[in-house]
């Protein structure tokens, strides 16, 4: 317990306005800086501006409280919350890779490592979108109502006659191509994302993957479709590629899949954001 | 050197004045002059060999005839005491009387040295029960709190009462007056009339202290950053992840825990026990089914419903549908079904199965808790109203509208203070699993259907983050578990999970998380493999 006094201000109030006010200049700044898409979700930021406002009310009721006096404060509590502010304002928000989350760790080397991990994920993203609810206007609600199959085709577009997927559609076109693989065989395809490389992915093989957020940084898990490359053991893990090539349906691990043939890889600029979003 | 003031507050009769003699005993009256303001006369008198001392001084006072500031001016002027004793009266407030003492006048030349207050052990548990806010005011705003007439008390009688007195000023000093003969009397007596400066800092001093720690910081992050960087560039990295994840947890979570808080005090200061009560229906089977679509009207978070199912509980709701409102809430919030779906297209029934079964478990934890009720109390501190610094709880309702969205902000404000330190330290041990555990970890222990069933269980406890993420991240399990154990994931996550269970300490009695957190787990595991038998033949 920590036990502070003064004959002059209140403490405990200072302390309370310091750390709401604090956390509301902090979640205007990345919000004004766009950081915040290094921690969350587009579609949380509506939230969070509300945050932001409660912040804000709940502390103009304080600011008179500040003035009066208070002999003794304990100021313990308010430990817990200056230690996520400081830090928050002092450590820099990184976007992540697979280095630095857990998941994709040692065990790119092993049976179930990550490569499973995203051949499920990309299954599962795959799983995942079925139509324009994630549109490129992230500020629809959740709640919305799917939109019928009209506005869906007008959503994924081939360029002439080649699938670009990019920041706002890679997961739509995961989907697309779980859903619907048969109807893109031998459709071209470009496409750019960081090397993955697993064990059990066999020398020419690597996915051009991309980490997707659902809610935070917290539940980040990469995607992709599987690509087979016959220069894929020169690509370093991690680095950022463009793949251009075509869409081949095959049998993988008892499953049809749609993969990409490589036609050519080259070395691409890390893309505007950081990560994809399911929604 | 400026006068010091003690203020003695207390009941009539509940030892204030003998405090005062115990008080001159130890003072230097020789050549020290002091200072007896009386605001009301008691029984005991101050001892005749002080009274007749000519450095003390007792003056009788009337508020109402004069005000504290003239009294305290005249009285420094005529006696340029070195110490001045006010000997409250017990039915006023003591916030007031230290508001009246911020006087610059009285800032220039006086300095509060203590203040203390007295209680009738004999008296205090029915005036505790009956008194309400303007003693537990009393008690609140004192250094040190003087159990007198505990003599006859059993040991954990007089335990029972120092919690209570804990509970309202955890700050404060409990002490037994000399002369007491209750068990343990003398014990942490040291300074209980002269006060001894432990361990308490000035604010300059921890404003020079976290300048510091805040240089320091500084200077050791940019000293890491000329140093060799890729000597240090891996575990600066890991660090700075896990920060990152940390961060990210709070910013979402923070929004929702806000709307909880303002929601549970918009309950608590705007609606009135008697209707939140008829809100849910006395019949326990419709107080049911009013308590898990409750949820579909209230679209938050795991975070945000434990702070309003403890208000809930403390404004009359019976138990068991607050039980069932608390765990149905998260799961049929209209933001986490709309995830489900959004995490398994063109599979519906997912998102159905997840939204029954959660009902299903729900009710069963909220029937136990009918069947085999709880004795006690479930909440934590029957006085965190009157603790609570809002302005409304102490001082009761006061009509005008505009003070009454100050006292929902303000108790919002306490709230979002006493809740806020469990979601963070949660929030911290959620990101180090995410950056330490290998989440493959799990895909290797694999093992039958009741196996996994269990591991996805804990990893629920261990994983979730957010009800609306658990849909997402239970996907990712979908080849290597049965769909049986991944539903187990996405019912139980939203219910319960580590942040979740500091939340629920931080408002809920030990036993009470500790029997709820069992039934949840324990249901849960029945449920879903009669679920998997039935529907997976497994």
């Amino acid at each position: 317990m920590l036990i502070v006094r003064s004959n002059k201000i209140n403490i405990e109030a200072l302390f309370k306005l310091v750390i709401l006010l604090g956390f509301a200049f902090f979640f205007s700044m990345i919000i004004a800086t766009g950081k915040a898409l290094l921690y969350v979700n587009p579609r949380i930021i509506p939230y969070v501006k509300f945050g932001i406002a409660a912040l804000v009310v709940i502390a103009l009721f304080y600011i008179p409280d500040v003035l009066k006096p208070q002999r003794k404060a304990n100021i313990g509590i308010y430990l817990f919350f200056l230690i996520p502010l400081v830090s928050a304002f002092v450590i820099q928000a990184k976007p992540l890779d697979t280095k630095s989350i857990a998941l994709g760790d040692v065990n790119l080397s092993q049976q179930a490592g990550t490569g499973i991990n995203v051949n499920n994920a990309s299954n599962a993203a795959a799983a995942d979108t079925d139509s324009t609810w994630q549109a490129q206007d992230t500020s629809i609600p959740l709640t919305q109502e799917q939109p019928d199959d009209d506005v869906y085709s007008s959503q994924l577009k081939l360029d002439g006659d080649t699938i670009v997927m990019d920041d706002n559609n890679f997961v739509k076109w995961l989907q697309e191509l779980y859903d619907n693989k048969q109807k893109y065989q031998g459709k071209k395809i470009q496409v750019i994302g960081f090397v993955l490389k697993g064990k059990e992915l066999s020398k020419n093989e690597f996915y051009p993957a991309r980490l997707m957020m659902a809610c935070c940084t917290a539940d980040l898990q990469p995607v992709g479709l599987l690509c087979r490359y016959k220069n894929a053991p020169e690509l370093k893990q991690d680095s950022w590629v463009k793949v251009e090539g075509t869409i081949k349906i095959i049998d993988y691990k008892g499953e049809q899949t749609a993969i990409i043939i490589a036609d050519n890889v080259s070395n691409a600029q890390k893309p505007e954001y950081d990560y994809v979003y399911p929604y | 050197m400026k006068t010091q003031l003690y203020i003695i507050t207390g009941f009539l009769g509940s030892g204030k004045t003998i405090y005062i003699n115990g008080l001159l005993d130890n003072l230097d009256l020789s050549d020290e002059k002091v200072v007896i303001i009386q605001c009301e006369q008691g029984e005991s008198e101050i001892d005749n060999a002080f009274e007749c001392n000519s450095n003390v001084h007792i003056i009788k006072w009337e508020r109402t005839k004069k005000s504290v500031l003239k009294l305290i001016e005249d009285i420094l002027k005529k006696y340029r005491p070195h110490s001045i004793i006010i000997e409250h009266n017990g039915t006023e407030s003591t916030e007031k009387l230290l508001e009246d003492l911020q006087k610059p006048v009285i800032q220039k030349n006086c300095v509060i040295h203590n203040i203390v207050h007295t209680i009738d052990a004999q008296t205090f548990e029915v005036f505790i029960d009956n008194m309400g806010a303007i003693l537990t005011e009393q008690i609140a705003s004192s250094d040190v709190i003087v159990v007198n007439n505990s003599s006859d008390f059993t040991k954990s009688r007089l335990k029972a009462v120092e919690k209570l007195l804990k509970t309202v000023n955890p700050t404060a000093k409990i002490a037994r007056t000399a002369g007491d003969t209750g068990p343990g009397a003398q014990e942490g007596n040291e300074g209980l009339y002269i006060e001894k400066q432990t361990k308490q800092l000035k604010l300059s001093d921890v404003a020079f202290f976290t300048f510091c720690l805040l240089v320091l910081c500084y200077l050791s992050v940019s000293v890491l950053k000329a140093a060799n960087f890729e000597l240090i560039n891996i575990n600066l990295s890991r660090f700075q992840a896990l920060n990152t994840i940390f961060i990210s947890i709070l910013i979402q979570a923070f929004p929702f825990i806000l709307f909880g808080v303002i929601a549970s005090s918009v309950i608590q200061v705007l609606i009135s026990n008697e209707t939140i009560v008829k809100l849910f229906p006395e019949k326990m089977g419709l107080g049911f089914v009013a308590a898990i679509f409750a949820g579909l009207l209230f679209p938050v978070c795991d975070c945000a419903v434990v702070p309003v199912a403890a208000r809930l509980e403390k404004k009359g709701v019976p138990v068991p549908t607050v039980v069932a409102f608390m765990l149905a809430a998260p799961l049929m919030s209209p933001l986490s079904i709309a995830s489900t779906f959004y995490a398994f297209p063109g599979q519906p029934s997912v998102a159905i199965y997840r939204v029954i079964l959660g009902i299903i478990i729900s009710v069963i934890v909220g029937l136990t808790f009918w069947i085999f009720p709880e004795e006690k109390q479930i909440t934590l501190n029957r006085l965190a109203a009157v603790n609570c610094k809002c302005g409304y709880c102490n001082t009761g309702a006061s009509k005008k509208p505009a003070s009454k969205i100050e006292a929902v902000f303000k108790h919002a404000g306490s709230e979002f203070f006493e809740v806020g330190r469990f979601i963070i330290v949660g929030a911290f041990l959620s990101s180090l699993v995410q950056t330490f555990l290998p989440k493959d970890i799990l895909l290797k222990i694999g093992g039958g259907a009741a196996a996994s069933i269990i591991i996805m269980l804990l990893s629920a406890f261990v994983l979730s983050v957010c009800s609306t993420s658990d849909a997402f991240i239970a996907r990712t399990f979908v080849n290597q578990f049965p769909m049986a154990s991944v539903m187990g994931f996405m019912v139980l996550g939203p219910m319960i999970d580590i942040k979740n269970v500091l939340m629920l300490l931080g408002n809920f009695k030990k036993r009470f998380v500790a029997k709820l957190v069992f039934l949840i787990f324990s249901f849960t595991f029945i449920i879903l493999s009669f679920f998997s038998i039935v529907f997976f033949g497994l």
